[in-house]
C-alpha cells in the first residue's frame, strides 16, 4: 500500500511551468527526501501534497484516496516549516494543541497529547513560554511537536533545519532520524543540503528545474547517478567531470606533464562503443582518483597545484585535459605543492556521460 | 565629541543639547499656547474677558461657561447646548470606527493571505480611494443615501464614514499583514483552521498595534468631520462639529460669549484627545512594527 502516490503531477503559475510530470510512490514508513537547488520546485511540490497549492494536472493520492480536491484539513498530514511558523500569541502548549482544538478534540485528550509530545521532545519545561522566549532550536522542536500531536499518516518537512546554526543542525538531524525510527511514520523531507539528504533518506528524489532527475536510495544516487546533474549535485567535493576522447576501449587523458591511454573495463567500453561518439565526459569522484601506491602502469603523472588538508582526508588539485580536478588521499601520503605525483583512476567506479545531453552512457 | 554613538543616547555636546531642548521647548510652548488661552478663557466670566488680559488666570474661577455650552447655549434657534449633538457624534462615530476597522482588517487579511486573481487590482483601486477628496464623494453619496432611504440619518452618516474609511484601514492593515509570514497561515490551515478560524485565532491576536492605528486614525477623522455631517444630516441630527459651528455663529444678544465658545470647542475636541492618550502608545508601535517573528 502506498502512503503517498504522485502521478504525472505538473504545476504552472500562470505561464511558468514550475513542476513537470512528477511521479513518486512512497511505501509505508518510508523517509523520502526531496533535494535540489533553490527554485527547483521542492516547496511547491510539498505544498501540493499538503493541499496548500492547487494541482495543475495529475493526481496526488494519500492512503489510496485521491486528494486533489481536499483541503489540508481533510488530508491526514502534518507539516513543519523552515521558519517554524509558531503562533506568536500562543504559548507552547497552545501551539501544540491548536490542531487538535480545531478538530474538536476534547480538553482532557488534548492535555494528554501535549504531555506525550512534550515528553518525547523534552520540552516539558517550555510549555508555558511564548515562542519569542525560545531559542531557534527550541522553536523548531516545538514546531515538530505541533506536527507530532496530530499523529498523522504522513509528515512533511520543508527545510526544517536550514535556519539553525551548523552544530545544532547536526544534532537535530540525528534527532529527526531517531524520531522516524521510533514513530515509523512516513516522512517527506525537503532540503537543499545533500549531506542531510544522504544521511536521512531511505530514498532520495533529486530535483532540478521542476523535474525529478533521479529517484533512488542514497547508494544508488551516489554510485549510479542517472545524469551529470545528479552526479554533480550529490557528493562533496563534487565529482570531477573530464572531457575526453574514447577510442579502442580506452580514453585519452593528459596532464601538463604526461599522457595516458586509460583502458576501461570491458562492459564500460562496450557501452561507450555502442554509443558511437568519441567525445565523452568521464565522471570520477575524488576518492576514486588517488595517488598510485607503487609504480602502477595505469597512472598519470600530475603536478599537484594545491593541497587542501581537511583533517581525515587531504584533497589535491591538479589539471587533467585542461580541467581542474580534485583527488583524495590520506594525509600521510599527501605530497607538497609543486611535486608531480602519479594518480590512478578507479575505472570500475568511473561513470560516463554524453557530451551534449549530459545523460549517462556507462 | 559630537556625533551618534552606538547606544544612540549621547548625541552631542552640552551646548548642542541645550540648543535642541531650547528649540523643542519653544515649539511646545508655541503649540500649547492656544490651548492654554482656550482653557483659561473657558473658565472666565464675560466681564473678565472684555476687561482683562488674554493670558491672565481666571479670577474668580467660573464653570458657568461649561454648563452653558453643554446644556443651554443656542445653536441656531435651538437652545439646548451641545450635549445632544455630542451623543449624536458618539452614536455614529463608534460604530463607524468599529466597522471600518473590522472591514479593513478582513480586507488586509484577504489581500495578503488569501490572494485571488485580481487582488492586486482591488488593492490598487482601494489605494486610489485614499486619494479621493471628500468633496467628490458628496453628490454620488447623497444620491445613494436617498435611494436606500438613509438620507438625513445617523445610520446614513455611519455608512458614509465606514465606506470612506475602509480605503485607509485596508491600506494600514494590508501593509501590516504583508510583514506576517505566510507560513503562519499555512500552518494554521494544516492545523485545520479555515478562513475565519485563522483570522480569529492567529491573525487578530497579533493585530493589536495596527488595529489601534486604525481606531485612532478613524476616530479622529470621523469625530472631527464637518463636511459629511453638514451635508448628510440636518437639525437635531447634526454631529457636534456642526453644532459647535452653529454655537459660535449664533449670538442672539449680539454679545460674543467667548468663554462659552471656548468651552464648547474643548468639549468637542476632548474625545479625540482621550482616545489618543489611551491608545497612543500603540499608535507609534503600530506604525513602526515589523515582522512578527516566531
Ligand atoms: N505563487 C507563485 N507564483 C509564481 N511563481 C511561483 C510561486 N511560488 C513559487 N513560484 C516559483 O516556482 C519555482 C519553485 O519555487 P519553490 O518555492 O517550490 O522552490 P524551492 O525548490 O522550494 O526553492 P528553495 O530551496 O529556495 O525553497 C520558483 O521559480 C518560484 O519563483
Ligand atoms: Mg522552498
Amino acid at each position: 500500500m502506498a502512503v503517498l502516490k504522485i502521478d504525472n503531477v505538473s504545476k504552472t503559475f500562470g505561464e511558468t511551468r514550475v513542476l513537470e510530470d512528477i511521479n513518486i510512490a512512497m511505501a509505508e514508513g518510508e523517509f523520502l527526501i526531496l533535494v535540489g537547488p533553490s527554485g527547483c520546485g521542492k516547496s511547491t511540490l510539498l505544498n501540493m501534497i499538503a493541499g496548500l497549492e492547487t494541482i495543475s494536472s495529475g493526481t496526488i493520492t494519500l492512503d489510496d484516496t485521491p486528494v486533489n480536491d481536499r483541503s489540508p484539513r481533510e488530508r491526514d498530514i502534518a507539516m513543519v516549516f523552515q521558519f517554524y511558523a509558531l503562533y506568536p500569541n500562543m504559548n507552547v502548549r497552545k501551539n501544540i494543541e491548536f490542531g487538535l482544538k480545531m478538530r474538536g478534540v476534547d480538553k482532557g485528550e488534548r492535555a494528554k497529547t501535549v504531555e506525550r509530545v512534550a515528553k518525547m521532545l523534552q520540552i516539558e519545561n517550555l510549555l508555558d513560554r511564548k515562542p519569542a522566549q525560545l531559542s531557534g532550536g527550541q522553536r523548531q522542536r516545538v514546531a515538530i511537536g505541533r506536527a507530532l500531536a496530530r499523529d498523522p499518516a504522513l509528515f512533511l518537512f520543508d527545510e526544517p533545519l536550514s535556519n539553525l546554526d551548523a552544530k545544532l543542525r547536526v544534532e537535530m538531524r540525528t534527532e529527526i532520524k531517531q524520531l522516524h525510527q521510533r514513530l515509523k511514520t512516513a516522512m517527506v523531507y525537503v532540503t537543499h543540503d545533500q549531506i542531510e539528504a544522504m544521511t536521512l533518506g531511505d530514498r532520495i528524489a533529486v530535483m532540478n528545474e521542476g523535474r525529478v532527475q533521479q529517484l533512488g536510495t542514497p547508494h544508488e544516487i551516489y554510485d549510479n547517478p542517472a545524469n551529470r546533474y545528479v552526479a554533480g549535485f550529490i557528493g562533496s567535493p563534487a565529482m570531477n567531470f573530464i572531457e575526453c576522447e574514447f577510442a579502442n576501449g580506452s580514453v585519452r587523458l593528459s596532464s601538463p606533464e604526461a599522457s595516458l591511454d586509460l583502458a576501461l573495463p570491458e562492459a564500460t567500453a562496450d557501452k561507450l562503443a555502442k554509443h558511437g561518439q568519441s567525445k565523452v565526459v568521464m565522471g570520477v569522484r575524488p576518492e576514486h582518483l588517488a595517488p598510485a601506491d607503487g609504480d602502477e602502469a595505469n597512472a598519470l603523472a600530475c603536478p599537484i597545484e594545491i593541497v587542501e588538508p581537511t583533517g581525515p582526508d587531504t584533497y589535491l588539485l591538479t589539471h587533467i585535459n585542461d580541467i581542474e580536478v580534485t583527488a583524495r588521499c590520506t594525509p600521510s601520503v599527501a605530497p607538497d605543492v609543486g611535486t608531480t605525483m602519479p594518480l590512478t583512476f578507479d575505472t570500475e567506479r568511473a561513470v560516463f556521460f554524453d557530451c551534449q545531453s549530459d545523460e549517462r552512457i556507462a | 565629541m559630537a556625533g551618534p554613538t552606538e547606544d544612540g543616547i549621547q548625541r552631542g555636546g552640552p551646548i548642542a543639547r541645550l540648543l535642541i531642548y531650547g528649540v523643542l521647548v519653544l515649539a511646545a510652548l508655541y503649540f500649547l499656547m492656544p490651548l492654554y488661552v482656550m482653557l483659561i478663557t473657558s473658565f472666565k466670566t464675560l466681564p473678565q474677558i472684555s476687561h482683562g488680559n488674554l493670558f491672565s488666570l481666571p479670577a474668580p474661577f467660573s464653570t458657568g461657561a461649561w454648563s452653558s455650552a453643554w446644556s443651554n447655549a443656542c445653536t441656531g434657534s435651538d437652545c439646548t447646548g451641545l450635549h445632544r449633538y455630542f451623543w449624536n457624534s458618539v452614536a455614529f462615530t463608534v460604530p463607524a470606527v468599529a466597522f471600518s476597522t473590522l472591514f479593513g482588517a478582513i480586507n488586509g487579511y484577504v489581500l495578503t493571505k488569501w490572494r485571488f486573481r485580481g487582488s492586486e487590482l482591488v488593492f490598487g483601486l482601494l489605494l486610489g480611494g485614499t486619494f479621493v477628496p471628500f468633496q467628490m464623494f458628496l453628490l454620488p453619496m447623497a444620491r445613494v443615501l436617498g435611494l436606500i432611504g438613509l438620507d438625513n440619518s445617523l445610520a446614513g452618516l455611519t455608512l458614509v464614514h465606514t465606506v470612506y474609511g475602509i480605503a485607509f484601514t485596508t491600506l494600514f492593515c494590508r501593509n501590516y499583514y504583508v510583514t506576517i509570514p505566510d507560513e503562519l497561515v499555512k500552518a494554521a490551515r494544516i492545523d485545520g483552521a479555515g478562513f475565519i478560524a485563522t483570522f480569529r485565532h492567529v491573525i487578530l491576536p497579533i493585530s493589536t498595534p495596527i488595529l489601534m492605528v486604525c481606531v485612532i486614525w478613524q476616530f479622529t477623522q470621523i469625530w472631527n468631520d464637518f463636511l459629511f455631517g453638514v451635508v448628510f444630516t440636518s437639525g437635531s441630527e447634526h454631529p457636534i462639529t456642526v453644532a459647535l459651528n452653529n454655537l459660535v455663529n449664533t449670538s442672539s444678544t449680539g454679545v460674543k460669549r467667548y468663554n462659552v465658545d471656548m468651552a464648547g470647542a474643548i468639549i468637542t475636541a476632548l474625545p479625540t484627545l482621550v482616545v489618543y492618550i489611551v491608545a497612543g502608545r500603540y499608535f507609534m508601535r503600530g506604525l513602526t512594527a515589523g515582522a512578527v517573528k516566531g
